[in-house]
C-alpha cells in the first residue's frame, strides 16, 4: 500500500461533501439562538449584579470576620515570554483539558487600577510610540516601543494577540481561557486567566485606556462586555457595538460600521453616509472615527486581508466625511499604506507605511503639521500606531 | 416547505449573497466537517454553527472570500472548542477496524474507514492541523493562522499526528518538504535574539 495520505483525505471526504440540509436556513435560526442567549447571559448577570450589592451591602453591614475570594490576579509582566514549546513525547499540552472549561472574567471584587490620567491635547509627538507590527504571512505580532534611542520590542504576539493601550502600558493578550490585561510598567498585579476572544471580537482600548471591550470566548453564545480598568465595574454593551467597536476619538462614542452612541446605549447615531458604504462591495469595515463623528477612515477589502479571516480593520484606505460619504483629502500627503488615529481634540496622528519606513505626523485639527518623525519598521508588512498618550 | 428565513430587518441583497455563499460553499465545507467529525449529521451541526457566526458578521465580511476564510477558521475554532469542552467519547487506538486483505474497492474502502477511524483517534487540535495541512493543502504559515497558533506549535501537532497515524499505517505515503523560511520568520527569530542577548 503506497497510497498518500492526501488522497485518502480525499477519498473520505467525498462521504460527507453533499449537505442533506439548507444550510442557510440552520444558520439563521443558530444565528437567532446565539443573540437570544447572548440576551439571556446579560439578563442573568443583571440580576446577580443586583443580589451581589444586596449581599454585599448585607456582609458590610454585618463583620468584618468573612474572607472574600481572592480575585483572578496573578503577578505578571516580568519581561516579553515566549510561548513555550517545551513538549514531551506523545504529550500534547492541549490534551488533558477534558471536561467542562468555561473561560472566566476578571473577579467582580475587582478595584480596578485607578485612573490611566494619559488623554491630552498633542501639541508634539510624545517621545515614546507603541507600534503594533504584524505580518501578512501569519498571525505574529510584535508591539515595539520608539524612543529617541531606537526600537525594542516588549510585548511578543502570535496567539497572544497583544493590543496595547493608548498610554502605552495596559496591554491585553488574548488567549481563549488564558488571556491576560496587564501593566508593562509592573506597577500593580495584572488579571490573568482571563477569557478573551482573539478571533470574533478582538478587544478595543478607549482613548483614555480606562476601558476594554471585552468578548469571552464560547462555541455556545457571545458575552461581551466593557471592563472599567480605573474602577473594575463590568457592564453589558449594547448588541450593536459590542463586537471590536471603534472608540471615537474622545472615548465618548462606540461606533460599528454604520451607527454610533454611548457606551450605555444612549445618543445613538446613525451615519447618513452608512448606505453608501454598505453597498461598496469593496468595503470591510471602519477603522477610525473622530471625536465629533463627523469624519472617518474605512479600510477597503484585499485579498491578503481577506485570506487571513481576519476582520479587525485597522488601515484608511479612505477617509470620509460620515454625513455625506463623500471622500476627503488627508491634510497630509500619503504614499504606502495608511494608518490613522483620531484625537481627543479633533487632531490626528497620521502613520504612512512604505517598505520599512512609517512616516508619523502630528496634524492639529485646523490641519497643520505640529510634529513629524520616521520609525524603521524593517520587514513587518503591518504597523499600527497604539500607544500615543505616553510620558 | 418554507424557504430560509433570516432575522428580521435584513437587507435582502445581504441575505441572498449569504444564501448564494452558503450553496457555493457548504460541501467543501462539509467535507473538511466530515473529516474532524467522522459523522455527516455532527459535520452539517459544525457548519451551520460556523455559518451562524459567520451570518452574523456578514455586514463585515461582505466578500465571498474573506467570508469563507472567516468561516473555515470559526470552523475549525469551534471544533477545537468543543473537544476541550466536552471530552468526546474519542476512538482509541485500540479500537481501530481490523486492516483488511481485500484488494480492490472493497480494500479501498477498508483503508478509508480505517484512516479515518485513527484520524479520529487523535486529539482534536491535531486532527484539525493534519486536515488542514493535508486535506486542505494550506502551508504551515497558513494553517498556523486559522488554527490561531504559532507555527512551530502547528508543527509540532503535525508531528504528533502523523506519528500516530505511522503506527497503523506505516506504508502511507506522509511527510511535506519544508517551506523556506519566510522572511517574517526571519525577523521573528532575529527580534528574538536581540532580546535575548
Amino acid at each position: 500500500m503506497n497510497d498518500s495520505i492526501r488522497e485518502v483525505l480525499q477519498g473520505i471526504a467525498s462521504d460527507g461533501s453533499a449537505p442533506s440540509d439548507d444550510l442557510a436556513a440552520g444558520a439563521y435560526k443558530r444565528a437567532r439562538r446565539i443573540g437570544r442567549q447572548r440576551m439571556a447571559v446579560v439578563a442573568g448577570l443583571a440580576v446577580v449584579a443586583v443580589a451581589a450589592v444586596s449581599v454585599g451591602g448585607v456582609a458590610l453591614a454585618g463583620m468584618n470576620d468573612t474572607t472574600e475570594p481572592p480575585p483572578a490576579i496573578n503577578p505578571t509582566t516580568e519581561a516579553p515570554t515566549e510561548p513555550e514549546e517545551t513538549f514531551q513525547e506523545d504529550e500534547d499540552p492541549d490534551e488533558g483539558q477534558g471536561g467542562e472549561i468555561d473561560c472566566e472574567r476578571p473577579a467582580s471584587d475587582w478595584s480596578g487600577w485607578g485612573d490611566s490620567d494619559s488623554m491630552r491635547p498633542l501639541t508634539e509627538l510624545p517621545e515614546e510610540l507603541y507600534v503594533l507590527l504584524g505580518s501578512n504571512e501569519m498571525p505574529l505580532m510584535q508591539v515595539h516601543r520608539y524612543d529617541g534611542a531606537g526600537n525594542e520590542y516588549v510585548i511578543e504576539g502570535e496567539t497572544y494577540r497583544p493590543r496595547i493601550a493608548p498610554d502605552g502600558n495596559r496591554y491585553v493578550t488574548a488567549m481563549d481561557c488564558s488571556g491576560g490585561i496587564n501593566l508593562l510598567d509592573d506597577a500593580a498585579e495584572g488579571l490573568a486567566s482571563i477569557g478573551i476572544d482573539s478571533m470574533y471580537c478582538t478587544p478595543s482600548w478607549s482613548p483614555d485606556s480606562n476601558f476594554v471591550t471585552i468578548t469571552t470566548p464560547s462555541p455556545d453564545f457571545d458575552d461581551r462586555y466593557l471592563l472599567n480598568l480605573e474602577t473594575g465595574e463590568q457592564t453589558e454593551l449594547p448588541e450593536e457595538v459590542s463586537c471590536s467597536p471603534v472608540w471615537s476619538g474622545d472615548g465618548q462614542y462606540l461606533v460599528d460600521f454604520n451607527v454610533a452612541m454611548r457606551p450605555d446605549g444612549s445618543d445613538r447615531v446613525d451615519f447618513p453616509a452608512a448606505a453608501t458604504w454598505s453597498t461598496d462591495s469593496e468595503l470591510p469595515g471602519l477603522s477610525g472615527v473622530s471625536a465629533d463623528l463627523g469624519r472617518a477612515c474605512l479600510q477597503m477589502y484585499d485579498a491578503e486581508y481577506g485570506a487571513s479571516g481576519h476582520i479587525s480593520p485597522w488601515r484608511c484606505d479612505k477617509y470620509v466625511d460620515t454625513a455625506t460619504g463623500e471622500e476627503l483629502e488627508l491634510p497630509v500627503a500619503t504614499e504606502g499604506d495608511v494608518h490613522v488615529v483620531f484625537l481627543v481634540d479633533g487632531a490626528m496622528i497620521v502613520g504612512d507605511q512604505v517598505g520599512d519606513r512609517l512616516d508619523v505626523t502630528l496634524v492639529s485639527a485646523s490641519g497643520s503639521v505640529l510634529d513629524e518623525r520616521v520609525l524603521d519598521v524593517g520587514t513587518w508588512t503591518t504597523a499600527q500606531i497604539e500607544g500615543y498618550y505616553t510620558g | 416547505m418554507s424557504g430560509p428565513t433570516a432575522p428580521s430587518g435584513a437587507p435582502p441583497t445581504r441575505q441572498t449573497e449569504f444564501e448564494d455563499f452558503v450553496r457555493a460553499r457548504s460541501g467543501a465545507l462539509c467535507a473538511a466537517a466530515y473529516l474532524l467529525t467522522g459523522d455527516r449529521g455532527l459535520a452539517e451541526d459544525l457548519v451551520q454553527d460556523a455559518l451562524a457566526r459567520t451570518w452574523r458578521s456578514w455586514k463585515r465580511l461582505h466578500r465571498t472570500a474573506n467570508a469563507e476564510a472567516y468561516t473555515r477558521r470559526t470552523m475549525y475554532h469551534l471544533h477545537v472548542s468543543r473537544w476541550r469542552r466536552r471530552k468526546v467519547a474519542e476512538i482509541t487506538s485500540e479500537e481501530l477496524p481490523e486492516r483488511a486483505d481485500e484488494s480492490g474497492d472493497e480494500s479501498e474502502t477498508a483503508l478509508r474507514v480505517a484512516v479515518h477511524a485513527a484520524l479520529l483517534s487523535l486529539p482534536a487540535n491535531q486532527r484539525a492541523a493534519i486536515v488542514l495541512r493535508y486535506f486542505e493543502d494550506h502551508t504551515e504559515a497558513s494553517a498556523a493562522a486559522i488554527l490561531d497558533c504559532p507555527v512551530t506549535t502547528l508543527r509540532s501537532r503535525v508531528q504528533r499526528g502523523l506519528r500516530r497515524l505511522r503506527r497503523s499505517f506505516p506504508d502511507l505515503v506522509l511527510g511535506f518538504a519544508e517551506a523556506p523560511t519566510a522572511a517574517w520568520e526571519r525577523e521573528f527569530e532575529h527580534a528574538r535574539g536581540e532580546s535575548n542577548e
